[in-house]
């Protein structure tokens, strides 16, 4: 007998860091859970995106020293 | 910041787990007939019964990491998700975990304080508990809360769909209310998350939070819903608390069930949300990043 799975319930589970993109038609990437090693990624790819600079200076700052 | 500021200071957050610890059993024992969010359901959680947020007495964690994509003054943050929400929100981007609260693992205080304190050696600025919604696991937020260290800097991040008996266990726990206002209309509020009279509750808990913490009031931008949505939110936040810091997010992506509502099946136009910008200048917004 085929057992019933319960999708609503289904456990699922992060064990390591994760971070969502969406990449749109345009170009333009939607981020969602930004991480630093993400942060860092996205602005080596696009070194002109002024906010993902001021987020990875955020990781910089003295907070982080 | 003087010394006897300072010890003012110390004595408050270090006075909070205090509080917090004390107030674990409250919170537990208001599950037996769950009232801490506005739906009301009054089921006992602690037997097995479930409301609308179908949570029981257990708290799982489908997150915990260091972020930078909130708002900068919060950054870097240590967020800690914890599943399950009382909304039903269409486009919710973490659909799977939030609509589920056996979604991910058992939290485990020891291990999760051991992981925050990791973060904050590392540097991070603040520590976000969210969701899902947080009010739907008050127990274990106040636990987690009642661990941490005095001096970290703690964001609640909420739905602000709290009620009266949730708002006094977290009155003085946290440093900093993040509180989404979602819709600006109750009809939209029933068709996006099926949540009933949005504006009287929403209202009552971001003017409680106004005065009882620093408040930060995000609204995700929704194509289609700056007319009936963001206008009339930020004509509100004008009115009623001009001085809050409103942080207004243009990233919407068509996620989880978003694509059963015509208007949520793409991405914000860049136009729209330029408008939405203009509207908030307009009213005289404080507009933070």
């Amino acid at each position: 007998m085929k057992a019933k799975t319960e999708h609503r319930y289904m456990e699922t589970s992060r064990s390591a860091a994760a971070t969502e993109i969406l990449i749109q038609a345009d170009g333009r990437i939607l981020v969602h859970n930004l991480t630093p090693a993400m942060a860092e990624l996205l602005s080596i790819i696009n070194p002109s995106d002024e906010p993902m600079k001021q987020r990875l200076r955020a990781v910089n700052s003295p907070w982080c020293q | 910041m003087t010394v006897f500021e300072e010890h003012v200071v110390m004595a408050h957050v270090q006075n909070r787990a205090a509080l917090a610890r004390e107030r674990v059993p409250v919170a537990r024992a208001a599950l037996a007939n769950c009232r801490l969010c506005a739906h009301h359901c009054g089921v006992n959680r602690l037997v097995g019964e479930r409301g609308l947020c179908h949570a029981g007495d257990e708290t799982r964690v489908f997150s915990a990491q260091i972020e930078v994509g909130d708002e900068m003054e919060l950054l870097p943050t240590f967020a800690i998700a914890l599943s399950g929400c009382d909304l039903r929100c269409s486009f919710c981007i973490t659909g799977a975990e939030s609509w589920n609260p056996r979604a991910g693992e058992p939290l485990c205080a020891a291990t999760l304080t051991a992981k925050t304190e990791t973060a904050w050696n590392d540097g991070v600025r603040t520590v976000m508990i969210l969701g899902g919604e947080p009010t739907i696991h008050l127990p274990a937020a106040l636990e987690i809360v009642a661990a941490l260290p005095p001096a970290m800097r703690l964001v609640w991040k909420t739905n602000a769909h709290a009620t009266t008996q949730a708002r006094a266990l977290l009155d003085g726990m946290f440093d900093v209310w993040l509180a989404d206002y979602k819709f600006g209309n109750d009809d939209c509020a029933l068709r996006l998350a099926k949540v009933p009279h949005y504006q009287q509750i929403v209202r009552e808990n971001l003017v409680w939070a106004s005065r009882h913490s620093e408040l930060i009031i995000r609204h995700l931008l929704m194509p289609g819903h700056v007319d009936c949505c963001w206008e009339p939110i930020a004509q509100w936040l004008a009115a009623e608390l001009p001085f809050v810091k409103v942080s207004l997010r243009d990233g919407f992506w068509p996620a989880w069930q978003a694509v059963r509502h015509s208007e949520l099946r793409g991405p914000m136009a860049a136009s729209e949300a330029a408008r939405a910008r203009d509207i908030a200048c307009s009213y005289g917004l404080r507009l933070i990043e």
